[in-house]
């Protein structure tokens, strides 16, 4: 309860969980929010300046750009999550093991993160994306292991300062054992720098995997997915501006959300970077 | 000079291993390598005369030292699909990729900083909450966006430059200010925190009793003192913007590297994959190296703490 009263009054916080908010709605509701099937073509509305039938006007093909924002909107959350569940799960897991158990395999498990992050993470994820194909999953499973290194450092940091309180030393003298103190007691004492990455992570996956879409390299051409749209608009910029004016605001806003949110927690938890 | 040394050295190790990084995407691909090279609808004999030319039928260890060799004499192979060799077709590539990380970098510094400081100076003013309000802004577009947007006004509307293309320095000043304004809003956020915090110590306090003009208290006193955390940052936003070019030169159809690379990727052209990724990771380590012994020279406590 605290918590929550101490977020009403962090205002940057706040605005970002309501941004959020607001898209997660947009996210869930969408087929009832959406007047129009996102893929739906109707070649008699080409191109339409936005006017009370279409309120974002329409694209090349006469589809509802409003409607492909909101179901752009589920996509890209969809795509957050799974890239920090993916990304959040396995690094949080090495940086346990590696904090915890320290030693050569603390070694080797760091050098291979340091390895990770010799490269930019948009240039990781398009390596990955070489590897494993092009495509929406590919893009999801590239972003996710690109996260990766981050979330282990992070959790092997707090680990280390966790691991050698009182509390751990007196269940290990209850004869607790490694996995029950590691699940009991260290996780949720690291778990506020854990949350605060996350939700970056997810705002900063969202980008990148959207920029893929836009690169050609993420979902298929023809979804409704932010990145692509973009990419479709860049051919009418010309003749019809209006179809990039959304989708970039949505992807911004989206972003912006999570950005907030993310700095207003770590001002809440007192989190110090690294 | 020990230290130099010693820092130079340590690339050493990270250069092998991001070149192992980029060998190995031939190996982790799904499929036979050979195949994968040959393209698709090659007979069967022809794949096996590649295997052998390539020496894909040897070992990994061998096939990578024979790679990490011709690597090292300048040899990428050819492209599979233009049939050249890489080498010289990266060469330009890299060349205009590092012009524009460069104009970003330096757009980016030279309007983040400035900013970071009056807001420092100016603390909770109007124009403090503006640099802020903007600079979170800023660090939520995508490039994609923003570079639609500066087409958009600058190109199609005012037609002050042009949109795509190369040549010259008009060329390059949408690309520019698009592939920094994200690295400008994050340098202008840290010049100001790192100002503030700086601001707030006692011999900024003493220099102003001493009656120190504030002027020279500003850029002598305070903003050498919080330049390393900047510096930090603007080097790590040069590792961004590399990344970042990616995105910018496929908006502005710039030929760089980055574009080379993705129009690689979608056409399965591996050996250019490898060239171009080895290449942009290369630039990142060396930047990197760059800027910590730029430190040294800024902060000798590093210098004589290792």
């Amino acid at each position: 309860m605290d918590f929550l009263k101490a977020l009403k009054r962090n205002k940057l916080a706040m605005i970002g969980a309501i941004v959020i908010s607001i898209f997660t709605v947009m996210a869930l509701g969408a087929p009832l929010i959406a007047g129009h099937d996102p893929t739906d073509q109707n070649l008699e509305h080409v191109l339409q300046v936005p006017d009370q039938h279409f309120v974002f006007g329409t694209d090349e093909l006469g589809r509802d750009i409003f409607s492909r924002v909101i179901w752009g909107a589920r996509n890209s959350l969809i795509v957050g999550l799974l890239v920090v569940l993916l990304g959040g799960s396995l690094g949080v897991f090495i940086g346990i093991v590696s904090g915890y158990y320290g030693g050569p395999l603390d070694t080797v498990l760091m050098r291979i993160m340091d390895a990770m992050m010799s490269f930019p993470t948009i240039l990781l994820s398009l390596l990955i994306v070489t590897i494993i194909g092009i495509g929406l999953e590919g893009a999801i499973i590239a972003v996710g292991l690109a996260s990766v290194p981050r979330f282990a450092r992070i959790t092997r940091g707090s680990v280390l300062s966790v691991k050698e309180k009182e509390y751990i030393e007196a269940a290990r003298v209850l004869g607790q054992n490694n996995f029950k103190i590691l699940l009991k007691h260290v996780l949720p004492n690291c778990l506020a720098p854990i949350i605060v990455q996350t939700t970056l992570t997810i705002g900063n996956s969202i980008l990148v995997i959207s920029s893929l879409g836009f690169l050609g390299l993420g979902a298929k051409p023809g979804e409704p997915e932010w990145g692509v749209m973009l990419s479709n608009a860049r051919s009418f910029l010309r003749s019809a501006p209006h179809i990039a004016m959304f989708p970039g605001l949505a992807i911004a806003l989206t972003v912006l959300g999570f950005n907030m949110l993310g700095d207003g927690l770590r001002d809440l938890f007192d989190v110090r970077q690294k | 000079m020990n230290y130099l040394a010693k820092r130079l050295l340590s690339v050493i190790p990270v250069l092998l291993l991001a070149s192992v990084v980029v060998f190995m995407i031939i190996h982790l691909i799904p499929g036979d390598p050979a195949e994968l090279l040959a393209g698709p609808g090659v007979p069967d004999s022809e794949i096996q005369m590649i295997r052998e030319n390539m020496g894909l039928d040897k070992s990994l260890p061998e096939q990578y030292l024979v790679w990490l060799s011709k690597l090292v004499r300048g040899d990428f192979g050819e492209s599979l699909v233009y049939g050249q060799p890489i080498m010289p077709l990266v060469m330009k590539r890299f060349y205009n990729t590092f012009l524009l990380t460069l104009a970003g970098i330096i757009f980016s510094v030279a309007l983040g900083i400035p900013l970071g400081m009056a807001a420092a100076i100016k603390q909770n003013s109007l124009l403090d909450v503006l640099v802020m309000g903007v600079s979170i802004l800023g660090i939520s577009m995508p490039i994609f966006w923003s570079g639609l947007l500066l087409i958009l006004l600058f190109s199609v509307e005012l037609e002050i430059f042009p949109a795509t293309g190369i040549g010259g320095f008009s060329h390059l000043v949408l690309p520019a200010v698009a592939i920094g304004a994200n690295s400008m809003a994050i340098i202008a956020r840290m010049t100001r925190s790192s100002m503030l915090e700086v601001l707030r110590q006692d011999y900024i306090l003493s220099a102003e009793a001493r009656g120190v003009p504030t002027f020279v208290i500003i850029i002598k006193h305070a903003f050498k003192n919080a330049l390393i955390p900047i510096i930090t940052i603007i080097a790590i936003q040069f590792g961004y913007l590399l990344g970042g070019a990616v995105i910018t030169e496929t908006v502005f159809v710039y030929p760089g590297l980055g574009r080379l690379l993705v129009d690689a990727i979608s056409r399965r052209d591996y050996p250019v994959v490898q060239a171009c990724i080895l290449l942009i990771a290369v630039m990142f380590i060396l930047i990197n190296i760059i800027v910590d012994i730029l430190y040294t020279y800024i902060d000798p406590k590093i210098r004589y703490a290792k």
